[in-house]
């Protein structure tokens, strides 16, 4: 082919190199808006499928809210359930401190992140979260230890589980005084505190 | 708009015509000259960038039929080339045309070898198409384009068929054999006066027929069917003429009457030129020879190649058209599958709000109340104390006097790489258990190490004994028996020297169930 062909034939080349542009174009873009709708309707068949379920499945629901209600209610009241109740746990701790007779409490709180261990729960939407909290305190015995933690559990402090307790023997001669510390004891528990979230993930 | 332009070039007369829509029409006649030239160039401007057609009718034209022997390709190329250039020399304007094989035994390939043995006779038309910048489709001699009209007017059943026609150019004689042209022969009209017209046409054809026998393509004998197409109804006495003068010839007679009725052309059309029935012939089919050189064809390649990129063009606007019109039409249905859904979706929300009326007020969803009151159980339930572990440490230190407690650091949780994964993946990642280390020493010590580790292993065991208790290990000794480490001392006894022996044990419950 000569150049002089290729200069003849440049129109009828451009225009057909126009028309599979175009056309390329066109049907990626009317390819893309027929996947968008097809999306759309897989979200809402799905979402209708959700709808006729919860339906069917509105008499299980109503027996779980009638079962699981006072509870839930209960857990709220306790601050397991909600804002995390921070001056109750400051009360529970004078509290028990108190009860338990020791010799004061010294306490350091974390600040509040998600709970490591939520996904073992599979919490739905429901949002588990933690703060890590310290404690150093005196015992007279290793009993007051347990008692300690007894007492606090009953205190309206939501759920809390202990990590670690380190006990120390104070170095005190026995025969000086008759009510003084002989252990040292350090502790550090998570505070787990539930919320429920919308579909969007935000908390309720 | 016209799709072809036909041209009939006689050594006197040209007809022109433009096909258009399967019809001939704007047919004109021009003298060729230097006037009929310029109204050919009229004629094209009318029709600018249309291809040209140009059918030959003259003497100087030669027609062979060779056989060669069989072969394909390249070696066919060579071979039929090479016979070109020996029969025309440097005539551009020839072509072989392959009519099949001999029945022989070598069953040779026939070919019939065909030229404008003077091209000088087009060039005044062919410069009015280069100056009109025209593509030239083909050079045809007229024999090639009545091949079709056997079959048109039935004669497709004769084996040894002569079809005589009175053109613009003279009497035409074309023979056919197994309806396939072999020779062709133009008398011209000049001296022929009209009263003795008929006789010499029958000699003409008289002449043929021995021209036949001469070359052996048939005797004398065998019976020839001769077909006179009449376009000017100046052949009506040659019927006649032929049986009374000629044996074994059989007569059939095509006046314009015929010709109009079998070909669909307007009589108006045949009464400008009688070539045009050949321009019509042209238009139907294309002749299977092509006698113009490509240099003279460029243009009509050229033309070809942008139709055929503008149709390719038209094709695949036309695809696309059809896929985006699917894939609209796609959305168009989900989109209203979707609207439906959304109905009925809205449908079963009100029923279930419906029946939500009836159940009690609840801060917050069934599954979510259900769920925060389990977990709520589950993270209770797996809540641990110390209690468990200083409980077996105190069993074991009951029984073991000279071991005194200095302190016990007791954890729940996770260990090591699972602690480390659980923490950065918020993933459930192995099992939670009670580990713990007991640091204490041997008192009272006198530097008996024997004796003091002997009473750290005792200790140990009795860890070990305990039902709850998993793992027991001791850590750290109160002397490093390390061979790969320096080790320094006095064996002096003395109470003063070492009052204790420290040593470090840690332990790990079971997993309680």
């Amino acid at each position: 082919m000569k150049p002089s062909d290729l200069r003849a034939l440049r129109m009828p080349l451009a225009v057909l190199l126009t028309v599979l542009l175009a056309s390329g174009a066109l049907i990626y873009y009317t390819k893309r808006l027929a996947d968008a709708s097809f999306h759309q309707l897989q979200q809402q068949q799905n979402q209708l499928r959700e709808a006729r379920i919860r339906y069917q499945k509105s008499g299980d629901e109503k027996e779980i809210i009638n079962r699981y209600l006072d509870d839930y209610l209960r857990l709220q009241k306790q601050g397991f359930i909600g804002t995390e109740p921070r001056i109750n746990w400051l009360d529970g701790l004078r509290v028990a401190n108190q009860q338990a007779e020791l010799f004061g409490v010294e306490y350091q709180i974390g600040a509040q992140q998600p709970y490591a261990l939520a996904a073992e729960y599979s919490p739905g939407n429901l949002a588990l979260q933690q703060s890590l909290m310290k404690l150093n305190f005196r015992l007279l015995h290793e009993g007051d230890l347990i008692r300690f933690f007894n007492i606090l559990s009953t205190k309206n402090v939501g759920l809390f589980h202990l990590d670690q307790c380190k006990l120390d023997r104070l170095g005190n001669n026995p025969a000086i005084l008759r009510f003084q510390p002989n252990l040292q004891a350090e502790c550090s528990l998570t505070w787990i505190t539930l919320t429920p979230v919308d579909s969007t993930g935000s908390k309720l | 708009m016209a799709h072809k332009l036909f041209l009939c070039v006689s050594a006197t007369l040209a007809t022109a015509g433009r096909w258009d829509g399967g019809k001939l029409d704007a047919v004109q006649v021009f003298a060729n000259d230097e006037n009929g030239w310029s109204g050919f160039n009229g004629f094209l401007q009318s029709s600018p960038g249309i291809p040209v057609y140009i059918m030959v009718d003259v003497v100087e034209e030669d027609y062979r039929f060779e056989n060669l022997p069989h072969s394909f390709g390249r070696d066919r190329r060579e071979m039929v080339s090479r016979k070109l250039r020996q029969l025309y020399r440097n005539n551009p304007y020839c072509r072989a045309w392959l009519q099949g094989r001999w029945i022989d035994k070598r069953r040779d390939d026939r070919y019939l070898f065909a030229a404008l043995t003077n091209p000088d006779l087009i060039a005044g038309w062919l410069n009015v198409i280069e100056v009109q910048h025209a593509p030239l489709a083909g050079v045809y001699l007229l024999p090639m384009a009545t091949h079709n009209l056997l079959k048109t007017f039935g004669l497709d059943k004769f084996s040894s068929l002569l079809l005589v026609t009175q053109n613009s150019a003279g009497l035409r004689q074309t023979f056919f054999h197994e309806q396939k042209l072999r020779i062709s022969r133009l008398t011209p009209l000049e001296n022929i006066q009209d009263e003795s017209r008929m006789a010499e046409y029958a000699e003409e054809i008289g002449n043929t027929r021995l021209y036949l026998a001469a070359v052996k393509i048939m005797t004398l004998e065998e019976p020839l069917l001769v077909a006179i197409l009449d376009q000017s109804e100046t052949l009506v006495g040659l019927s006649r003429e032929l049986v009374k003068k000629q044996s074994n010839v059989l007569c059939q007679h095509f006046g314009r009457s015929d010709i109009v009725a079998k070909l669909g052309l307007d009589p108006e059309l045949l009464r400008l030129s009688p070539d045009v029935v050949y321009l019509h012939m042209l238009g139907a089919q294309q002749p299977p020879i092509n006698l113009a050189p490509a240099d003279k064809t460029r243009g009509f390649w050229l033309y070809q190649t942008r139709r055929n990129i503008y149709t390719a063009s038209a094709a695949a606007a036309l695809l696309a058209a059809l896929w985006c019109g699917n894939n609209l039409y796609q959305q168009y249905d989900y989109k209203a599958q979707a609207l439906v859904t959304v109905r009925q979706t809205e449908q079963q929300q009100a029923l279930y709000l419906e029946v939500t009326k009836q159940f009690p007020a609840a801060p917050t969803s069934a599954e979510n109340l259900g769920n925060a009151v389990e977990i709520a159980g589950k993270i209770r339930q797996r809540g641990r104390t110390p209690e468990l572990m200083m409980s077996v440490i105190s069993q074991a230190l009951d029984a073991s006097p000279n071991v005194m407690l200095k302190s016990m650091t007791w954890k729940y949780g996770k260990e090591g790489q699972e602690a480390e994964l659980a923490r950065q993946s918020l993933q459930g990642v192995g099992v939670m258990r009670q580990t713990g280390v007991v640091e204490a020493e041997i008192r009272p010590f006198n530097g008996d190490y024997r004796a003091a580790m002997t009473s750290i292993n005792s200790f140990a065991e009795k860890l070990r004994q305990d039902t709850n208790v998993a793992t027991v290990s001791v850590v750290q000794l109160p002397l490093n028996i390390n061979p790969g480490t320096t080790l320094s001392g006095n064996t002096t006894e003395s109470h003063e020297q070492s009052s204790s022996a420290p040593f470090k044990v840690a332990l790990s419950l079971k997993r309680e169930p």
